[in-house]
């Protein structure tokens, strides 16, 4: 699948979209585009404006200025169908004091004109093993569990885009597990996804392709391999050698892309600009010796994220503290 | 591209889910039924001095006995949902509902349309158990009752769409809980100053020819020409009014006014709450 074609129509696409408060800009003039069938990680610190694209997104907040498309649709001009097939997951899980977790989807099914609700609200419950609860009032569900009945609800009427904000947070490593399979399945079903988490390592497990915001601004959009690339275009590979051999330090340092090489005992640290594997293991062959392991490590999104965000953490904490009050 | 569908289902369909379940939580709460059993005690204290005063000889016939009790419990019950009605919108914003709600295929009018029609039909119910009892108590009392108790219930309809109309602007307007309950109870509370205050100082200015209150007399019978034209209680009198004269194209005036207010002050709603937005 290829996410980089421009003519796909895209499931979400925003143009020059801002929110301000009081002149603060909280989201400046973001431009991104979710393709259908893609898990789109959208990461960013705290106070970043993720929460803040995501209700001007489904239509909670009005946008300053610029404005959203939802499957070639102008969202402004017809909100309520294009709701019909968003299915959205919003920070917190808000649920109806009076209702058991049953009545609740019951509730929806019906608001989305589920067909045969009551055999997909079962399979939701059983999936998101919320089923021996059904009857028990929401409100007293934990975080947790009330978080997989919002992503039920989110799921009753199949819907064509996941918006999912912070879907994973307050969940146990089995809901983690649950949440995840879920949204495979989902990706696999066709559905787009746009799921903005703090959780780096979630988002690296599951995104196609991510968008770094910062400050309220898109700093980058691409592939992991893309951002990675872009960020921090070293690979390291660690190569552990059955034993040492003189000279191959020298030896590796000649071929092209090789920026350094480190060498204790029978341990070689070598630092590449691209995948040299095959070309650091004949190097080594030649040389007479014998790899036990090769390992290349690559660097990880928190890693990414840091090098990104790092810059702008102190300008940070005032500013988008006053637009997430403002929102 | 894909069409999509036109709205219209979706906007009736969205409005009858919010007004079942605005209604299914009114009907398991004691409010509605603390409200029609208060207005039924005070029309049976009423009824029972009528016929302490048919039985000491002091009348015969008393001219439509059960309408000053049916007014009563129109504007109770009439006062009761459109507190409601507010307090559930607030609720439902603060609670975060509103905003999961919102995340699906609603509009602004769709849900306050639910919420008013919700209460309205709870209104309703009050007002038709209300006439049933009535007509119980007419039969044991052998006391008249006529066909204009269903005019001015059928009136009181509208014109308590009109106080649900109003009250759902005035939570559109105020954020908190607490801020929409004292900005509707305040807004009574005026509403019967000015009026007491206006029978008050007409009588005593009129009968101690206290000259120094003829100002403020004149302000507040002003102020309630005002209230006269705002307030959708005043509507039900007069309409009320032009029934026991048997004037019916004024009747029909008065509910025709009614729900257009009803109406009007609905689409203020949905306008202030897209405006302000759903969001805690």
């Amino acid at each position: 699948m290829s996410f980089r074609n421009i003519e796909t129509p895209a499931v979400i696409r925003t143009v020059n979209l801002t929110k301000s408060y009081d002149g603060r800009v909280t989201v400046n003039k973001l431009n991104l585009k979710v393709l259908p069938g893609e898990i789109y990680g959208f990461l960013g610190p705290n106070g970043a404006g993720k929460t803040t694209t995501i209700r001007m997104l489904v239509g909670l907040l009005p946008p300053t200025s610029g404005h959203v498309e939802f499957f070639g649709h102008p969202a402004d001009r017809e909100l309520v169908q294009i709701r019909r097939r968003l299915g959205v997951v919003g920070e917190y899980s808000f649920v109806y004091d009076d209702m058991t977790a049953l009545e609740y989807l019951k509730f929806f099914a019906r608001f989305y004109g589920v067909r045969n609700e009551q055999k997909r609200i079962m399979e939701l419950l059983e999936q998101l093993e919320l089923a021996p609860y059904a009857q028990l009032l929401a409100r007293d569900f934990s975080q947790g569990m009330q978080k997989k009945l919002s992503l039920a609800r989110a799921l009753l009427h199949e819907p064509d885009l996941l918006i999912l904000d912070e879907p994973v947070s307050g969940l146990d490593p089995y809901g983690i597990l649950q949440v995840r399979h879920v949204l495979q399945e989902q990706r696999q079903a066709g559905r787009a996804i746009f799921l903005s988490s703090h959780i780096l390592s979630e988002v690296e497990r599951t995104a196609d392709r991510i968008g770094i915001l910062n400050k309220g601004q898109l700093l980058m959009e691409g592939t992991m391999e893309e951002v990675r690339s872009k960020l921090a275009p070293k690979m390291e590979l660690k190569v552990e050698l059955q034993a040492p051999i003189a000279g191959l330090s020298q030896r590796l340092e000649h071929l092209a892309g090789v920026k350094h090489v480190t060498c204790q005992e029978r341990v070689l640290n070598i630092q590449t600009e691209t995948d040299l594997r095959v070309a650091v293991s004949q190097t080594i062959t030649s040389a007479g010796g014998l790899v036990v392991s090769m390992e290349a490590q690559e660097p990880s999104l928190e890693d990414v994220f840091v090098k990104l965000t790092e810059g702008q953490r102190g300008e940070r904490s005032n500013g988008t503290a006053r637009g997430k009050r403002a929102a | 591209m894909t069409r999509l569908k036109p709205s219209l289902y979706l906007d009736l369909h969205s409005t009858s889910m919010v007004s079942r379940q605005t209604l299914r939580t009114l009907l398991f709460s004691p409010g509605i039924y603390v409200t029609l059993s208060l207005a039924l005690a005070v029309t049976m204290l009423l009824l029972r001095n009528t016929l302490g005063v048919i039985n000491s000889g002091y009348a015969t016939v008393l001219f439509e006995p059960f309408v000053t009790p049916l007014l009563g419990m129109c504007i109770l019950g009439g006062l009761y949902v459109a507190l409601v009605a507010t307090l559930s919108v607030t609720r439902e914003r603060e609670s975060g509902t509103l905003e999961t709600l919102f995340y699906g295929p609603i509009r602004f009018h769709d849900y306050l349309l639910g919420k008013q029609v919700a209460h309205l039909v709870a209104y309703g119910g009050m007002t038709i158990t209300f006439l049933l009892v009535c007509l119980v108590l007419a039969w044991l009392t052998h006391l008249l009752l006529t066909p204009l108790l269903l005019a001015i219930a059928g009136l009181s309809l509208a014109t308590t769409a009109a106080l649900i109309g109003l009250a759902l602007w005035i939570a559109s307007l105020v954020r908190t809980t607490r801020g929409t309950l004292l900005a509707f109870v305040g807004l009574i509370v005026v509403v019967l100053a000015l009026q007491v205050g206006e029978a008050s100082l007409v009588s005593i200015v009129g009968s101690q020819q206290l000259l120094q209150f003829v100002f403020l007399r004149d302000s507040l019978i002003f102020l309630n020409q005002i209230v006269n034209w705002v307030s959708p209680v005043s509507y039900l009198f007069q309409g009320t009014d032009a029934a026991v004269r048997q004037s019916w194209g004024e009747w029909v005036m008065y509910f025709l006014i009614a729900l257009l207010y009803g109406l009007v002050t609905l689409n203020l709603a949905a306008v202030q709450l897209r405006r302000k937005g759903v969001l805690r």
